[in-house]
């Protein structure tokens, strides 16, 4: 595996775009360095406000798009951070320290392909159905969202082969219920190959369990993508370790974000 | 006045090219900003606490922001001696700034046997001895809050290794000066301050703290005028070499903390904002020296005026 190491830069922010009520894309222009990211990898981003001490901590975000030069954000507002954030007008420099953290390991040989998303975790999911599709490999995206307004684009994924599926809540869009839900109901009845079936899901934690739950019988190899605190992102300050199934220490910001399901939940 | 001022510190018996180190616990064991710092510029590496058996550390989350600064409560995760021997040091001593290692024990023994194997470690440039951790139970503040107790880890880490010794002290109590006076007089090279100062903070939504552990270590600008404020006070009444550290994001901090009376400095939590705070420092200070005349940093230690 090729792991590109991280490198600090003044990103310049060209663009934002409003998707939805609370969610933006902010599009920077980068260095073929963070650019070459792989997906599931993240970078700091911040500080907000060069001068201002508060927000004091960089804000970490899963890559959405990256191509060339240009890198792109899935931002949703949440807090502080992410409310300062997104005032900013573009155009604006801003720290980004990047690519960080391992990303997906999808195998060369599966053949079957799902990724599974819950909000905001759609964004490092959608730069690897992109990846994967440009490979000509065949991909299903679940998206699950509370409702159609929580919604990203998508036909950008569907116009490069990802076959999309989306589930709501309250059945706004798509097919009602969770992403999990949706996900067992297509899996219901099929028989997929435990050699050739890769699985990824990315979302809240009772979502992850969730998956692990409904899959892990199967035999098939399934990845999770993890959110933690973190202060530095490098793997140096030891605040976002977590303490994985069997017991010992990991860091999400560098053994993660992305850990295999079984490394995680019992 | 021209030409490049003189960089160069004595923190007792440790000599360092130039007086910016990184603080322990903000930039692991160095390794892991080899690609993102100029390594080779730095004064210092101050590595993470390490004690005599690796520890796991407190549970999630361990890390909280606040304002101008964090709470973290990380509980001295490490790897334990043995794997810093094995794994850690080859690499941080072939790097060109001292190495000095962090240490922590939960009692006077360990923090002896600690030094002891360290003095033996070829490529350990230096020990700070950690008494003020905030985040254990047993050992850390409880050592460095009693003046005896902290005078009886400095003496037994002193007396087991003739490698520099420098101390770092706790800002959570009430006379810094009673402890710097007593540890000081243990024969130590230097006393580094501060360490972080206990605190909380609430998640009101859901009620709950916001670290894991409940109370955990302030870092950041935030903690900064308490830390010039011990700083100045230790220089005022002793004259033990001082390491100023707590809140420094730019040259301007660095420089406080010198004319308070600190000798070096060290970056903490600031290089989680920018990785290359440290060695961006040093330009400044530089820049600094030559504006007001001076040809060596050591100038500015203690050149504070507080007369008319
Ligand atoms: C690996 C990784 C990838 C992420 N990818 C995305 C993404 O693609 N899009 C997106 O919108 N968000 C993403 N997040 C979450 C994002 O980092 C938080 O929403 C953001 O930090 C909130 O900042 P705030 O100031 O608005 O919130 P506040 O709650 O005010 O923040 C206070 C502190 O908590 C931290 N924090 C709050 N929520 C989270 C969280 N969920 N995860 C980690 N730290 C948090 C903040 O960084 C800050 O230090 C990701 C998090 C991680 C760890
Ligand atoms: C995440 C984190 C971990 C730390 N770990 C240690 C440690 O292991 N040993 C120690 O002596 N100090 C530790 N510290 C304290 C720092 O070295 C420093 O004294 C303190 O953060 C104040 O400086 P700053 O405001 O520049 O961060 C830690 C601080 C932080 C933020
Ligand atoms: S965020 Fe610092 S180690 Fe992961």
């Amino acid at each position: 595996m090729v792991v590109t190491s991280p490198v600090h830069i003044e990103a310049e922010l060209l663009a934002r775009r409003r998707h939805a009520d609370h969610l933006f894309e902010l599009e920077f222009r980068v260095n073929r360095a963070v650019a070459g990211a792989r997906p599931g990898q993240f970078v700091m981003l911040g500080p907000i406000g060069e001068l201002a001490l508060d927000p004091f901590l960089c804000r970490p975000f899963s890559i959405y798009r990256a191509d060339g030069e240009k890198l792109s954000l899935l931002v949703a507002v949440v807090g502080r951070g992410t409310r300062l954030l997104l005032e900013i007008e573009p155009p604006a420099r801003l720290g980004m320290l990047g690519p960080l953290g391992n990303g997906f390991r999808v195998p060369a040989a599966a053949r079957e392909i799902v990724l599974v998303a819950g909000g905001l975790g759609v964004a490092p999911l959608a730069f690897l159905a992109e990846r994967l599709a440009r490979q000509g490999r065949s991909v299903l995206l679940v998206v699950g969202v509370r409702s159609a307004a929580g919604l990203p684009p998508l036909r950008w994924l569907v116009e490069r082969g990802v076959q999309v599926e989306v589930a709501s809540e309250d059945g706004s869009r798509g097919r009602r219920g969770t992403a999990i839900d949706v996900l067992g109901r297509l899996l219901a009845g099929r028989q997929l190959p435990a050699d050739s079936t890769y699985l990824a899901g990315c979302g809240p934690r009772a979502m992850l369990q969730a998956l692990h739950r409904l899959t892990k019988q199967r035999g098939w190899q399934v990845e999770v993508s993890l959110e933690n605190r973190m202060a530095c992102g490098t793997g140096a300050c030891l605040g976002c370790t977590l303490q994985l199934a069997g017991g010992e220490n990991a860091r999400v910001c560098r053994e993660g974000p992305v850990f295999a399901a079984g490394e995680v939940f019992l | 006045m021209s030409g490049q001022p003189d960089m160069r510190v004595r923190l007792g018996r440790l000599e360092l090219d130039n007086p910016v180190m990184v603080a322990s616990g903000t930039f692991g064991f160095g390794r892991e900003y080899e690609q993102l710092v100029a390594i080779e510029r730095l004064g210092a590496i101050v590595t993470k606490g390490l004690s005599l058996q690796p520890r796991p550390g407190n549970p999630a989350p361990r890390i909280a922001e606040t304002p101008a600064g964090l709470l973290n409560s990380i509980g001295l995760e490490n790897p334990g001696l043995q794997v810093f021997l094995d794994d850690k040091l080859p690499w941080l001593r072939r790097q060109r700034p001292a190495v000095v290692v962090n240490i922590f024990g939960t009692t006077v023994d360990e923090y002896a046997r600690l030094a002891a194997r360290l003095d033996a470690a070829e490529g350990v440039d230096a020990l700070e001895v950690n008494i003020s951790c905030p985040n254990v139970e047993r050992g850390g503040l409880t050592f460095g809050a009693d003046a005896g107790a902290a005078a009886e880890v400095a003496a037994a880490v002193r007396s087991a290794t003739g490698k520099p010794v420098l101390v770092k002290l706790t800002p959570n109590v009430t006379d810094i000066v009673a402890i710097a006076r007593r540890v000081a007089a243990c024969g130590v090279d230097g006393l580094v301050l501060i360490n972080t100062l206990r605190g909380m903070a609430i998640d009101i939504h859901s009620g709950r703290p916001r670290l894991g552990n409940v109370i955990g270590g302030l870092s950041g600008p935030a903690i900064r005028p308490v830390a010039v404020r011990a700083v100045y006070e230790v220089a005022q009444a002793l004259d033990v070499p001082l390491v100023g550290c707590g809140g420094i994001c730019g040259w301007q901090d660095a420089v406080e903390f010198m004319l308070a009376g600190a000798r070096a400095v060290q970056i903490g939590s600031a290089t989680f904002r920018r990785p290359g705070t440290a060695v961006e420092i040093l330009p400044g200070i530089e820049k600094f020296l030559r504006q007001t005349g001076r040809s060596s940093v050591g100038e500015l230690c203690g050149a504070l005026e507080t007369g008319d």
